[in-house]
């Protein structure tokens, strides 16, 4: 940006000085030539004055007193003989104007020709004055030499303003800048500092507001998760004093389970509830990190259980738009599914290969004995755990898919999408 | 036999842990808001408090600081949340235990005795919680080390919480369920415990096929003894 504000700045300047050099350089190269024909038309007068009353005879032996200056004097006679050099082209019509008695200036092609006339006994000579284009530009370089240098000195100092301007401006946008990926990566303590030209620095207390009013969100939502949690467990908790007092151990036992299932449900439910506050505002984790992590962890009851356990991991990271606790969680359950609805001793497979369009693919199989024909869930399972699974993936802008391995088991295919930019 | 004052705006809870505590033989009084159990604090001190973070005239945790600057008994905090913000926030404003709801009445007598047991010799001198010797296992909670025939054990804060509960019930065969409840203090299904299971297996130094200490009772649960002398 601040390139840009510069080169800008630059411009702008280089224009104005070039709409006013320009014109004044033309100015300067018009009164020069005209102060040139000036002085020639002055000479070709004074040269006229000088000859006139002069005998042709005369004139070779007066004209080294004639006045000098810029241009080559001739003068031609009545009969037109040329005395000094060749005036060039526009000579006779001068010369023929000049005849009559009045004083011509002719510009040609090529330059300009002062005529005077000059009367004599043998009649009127005519005095002639030619300048070529380099006597009519004569002390038009150091003029232009200064006009420049001055549009040289303007675009330097519109320069070195133009880059303290940017630097200005841009700064606190690069403040700013920072501070808002600060946020966007889950700390909404930092405040931008709202400094600089009026409408960067409203842009800074703007920012501000709004990294404010995403904190109070957040709290409400805390806080609506909690009234959420204490609604759901405190009813259980009736249920489950309750059930202390009741004397049948079987039924005790029973009611015990029942009433398992149903906080593992609202578990389920408060931890959804609870995602945005895991998350932030920018969820993202590395597939293979969490994948590596947790299979490890896994690995040791899969030994116990004499279970073959591949894991075949892409080169990382493979980054993903989820909290690393729920995606630790949907890894979890996958595995866990293998445990529980596959005997011991059947082999599993986890890859993480990555997802084209970013994210990455998760996959879970097993030997066991696959999906039942509810297309739902496997025998015995609840479902619950798929749907945390499920959830996360569709979270990340993805989603679950059930497969059946080659092995004629059970193939679960999480595509978890990138990370918000 | 104690003196427990429950704090705990719900009737219904409020009624059935009466019910429950005193029918483990202790002296329960109640109070359904913060400032009429604040007042009996003062009044009647008991020997324990059971508070719930849910009151209507004011937060379990204003009232836990409160309490704090009057007295020290020992408080066991009831919270329907269980992130680790809120435990670690309530244990540094003075809350010696916690139980997340839904908790049954033996989880929160269990967690009542020990916050007693503990305070017992009194604030400036707490007794120790016992060591618990399992044939060549010793589990020592007031040093956390553990230890198999002398040699040091390096367990995660989970496996020493995990050991510690099984070695503090030797011989018996404790539930999957139970250790959720009582060391994880959920209610999961899952087979969480048994891969910290296995991790600790490895690190007492046995397998599942040649256990020591920890004998797996297939679709019931898992026992520790130590096979070394029987």
């Amino acid at each position: 940006m601040t390139r840009r504000l510069v080169l800008f700045g630059l411009l702008v300047c280089a224009a104005a000085v070039a709409a006013l050099v320009v014109p004044l350089g033309v100015a300067a190269r018009d009164t020069v030539r005209a102060g040139a024909i000036d002085a020639a038309q002055a000479r070709a007068q004074e040269t006229a004055v000088l000859l006139s009353g002069a005998g042709v005879d005369a004139v070779e032996a007066l004209l080294p007193g004639a006045p000098g200056g810029e241009g080559t004097l001739s003068v031609v006679l009545p009969d037109s003989t040329v005395v000094g050099p060749e005036p060039g082209p526009g000579l006779q019509p001068a010369v023929g104007a000049a005849r009559t008695g009045r004083a011509v200036t002719v510009e040609n092609g090529s330059g300009v020709l002062a005529a005077s006339p000059a009367t004599g006994p043998d009649g009127t000579s005519v005095v002639a004055v030619a300048l070529g284009p380099t006597d009519l530009r004569t002390g038009l370089g150091p003029s232009l030499a200064a006009l420049a240098l001055a549009g040289a000195v303007l675009l330097g100092a519109a320069a070195v303003t133009a880059v303290v301007l940017a630097r200005r401006t841009a700064a606190p946008l690069t403040d700013m800048a920072g501070v808002a990926h600060e946020m966007a990566d889950g700390d909404l303590d930092v405040r931008a500092a709202a400094s600089g030209v009026p409408e960067v620095a409203e842009v800074g207390v703007a920012l501000n507001r709004l990294a404010g009013r995403v904190q109070e969100l957040l709290a409400t939502e805390r806080r609506a998760s909690a009234d959420l949690a204490h609604r759901l467990r405190t009813p259980l908790t009736a249920l489950a004093v309750d059930l202390d007092s009741v004397e049948d151990g079987e039924v005790r036992a029973r009611l015990r389970d029942d009433l398992d299932a149903v906080q593992a449900s609202v578990d389920e439910i408060i931890t959804a509830r609870r995602r945005p506050e895991r998350e932030g505002l920018r969820a993202a984790s590395d597939a293979v990190e969490v994948v590596a992590a947790r299979t490890a962890f896994w690995a040791v009851l899969a030994e116990d259980q004499q279970r073959g356990l591949q894991v075949s991991l892409a080169a990382g990271p493979l980054w993903v738009r989820l909290a690393r606790a729920d995606l630790e969680a949907a890894v979890d359950v996958l595995l866990q599914n293998v445990f529980v609805h596959t005997p011991e001793g059947t082999g599993m497979v986890v890859r993480v290969d990555a997802r084209p369009g970013g994210g990455a693919l998760l996959a879970v199989e097993d030997a066991g004995p696959g999906w039942s024909d509810a297309p739902a869930a496997r025998p015995g399972s609840t479902g619950l755990g798929l749907d945390i699974a499920a959830r996360a993936a569709e979270a990340s802008g993805g989603e679950l898919r059930r497969e059946r391995s080659s092995d004629g088991g059970a193939r679960v295919v999480l595509a978890l999408g990138p990370p918000a930019d | 036999m104690a003196h427990l004052l429950l704090i705990e705006d719900d009737p219904t809870i409020r009624g059935a842990l009466i019910r429950a505590l005193s029918s483990r033989g202790h002296a329960v009084d109640s109070a359904a808001d913060a400032m009429g159990g604040l007042q009996q604090v003062v009044a009647d001190p008991p020997d324990a408090v059971v508070l719930d973070l849910g009151l209507p005239d004011l937060p379990g945790e204003r009232l836990l600081t409160m309490i704090r600057a009057v007295s020290d008994v020992p408080v066991v905090v009831a919270t329907a949340r269980d992130d680790e913000g809120l435990v670690v926030r309530l244990l540094d404003a003075g809350a010696d235990d916690y139980v997340v709801k839904p908790f049954d009445p033996s989880q929160l007598e269990a967690r009542v005795r020990a916050v007693l047991r503990r305070s017992s010799g009194g604030a400036s001198t707490p007794a120790a919680p016992p060591v618990h010797r399992v044939g060549g296992l010793l589990v020592d909670p007031s040093r956390h080390v553990a230890e198999v025939d002398g040699r040091p054990l390096d367990l995660t804060p989970l496996e020493f919480d995990l050991l510690g509960y099984l070695a503090a019930n030797p011989g018996r065969v404790v539930t999957r369920r139970e250790l959720m409840r009582e060391v994880w203090q959920r209610t999961d299904s899952g087979r969480t415990v048994d891969v910290h299971l296995s991790w600790l297996r490895r690190k007492l130094g046995e397998s599942a096929e040649q256990p020591r200490f920890l004998h797996t009772v297939r679709g019931v649960g898992v026992r520790l003894e130590d096979g070394a002398q029987s």
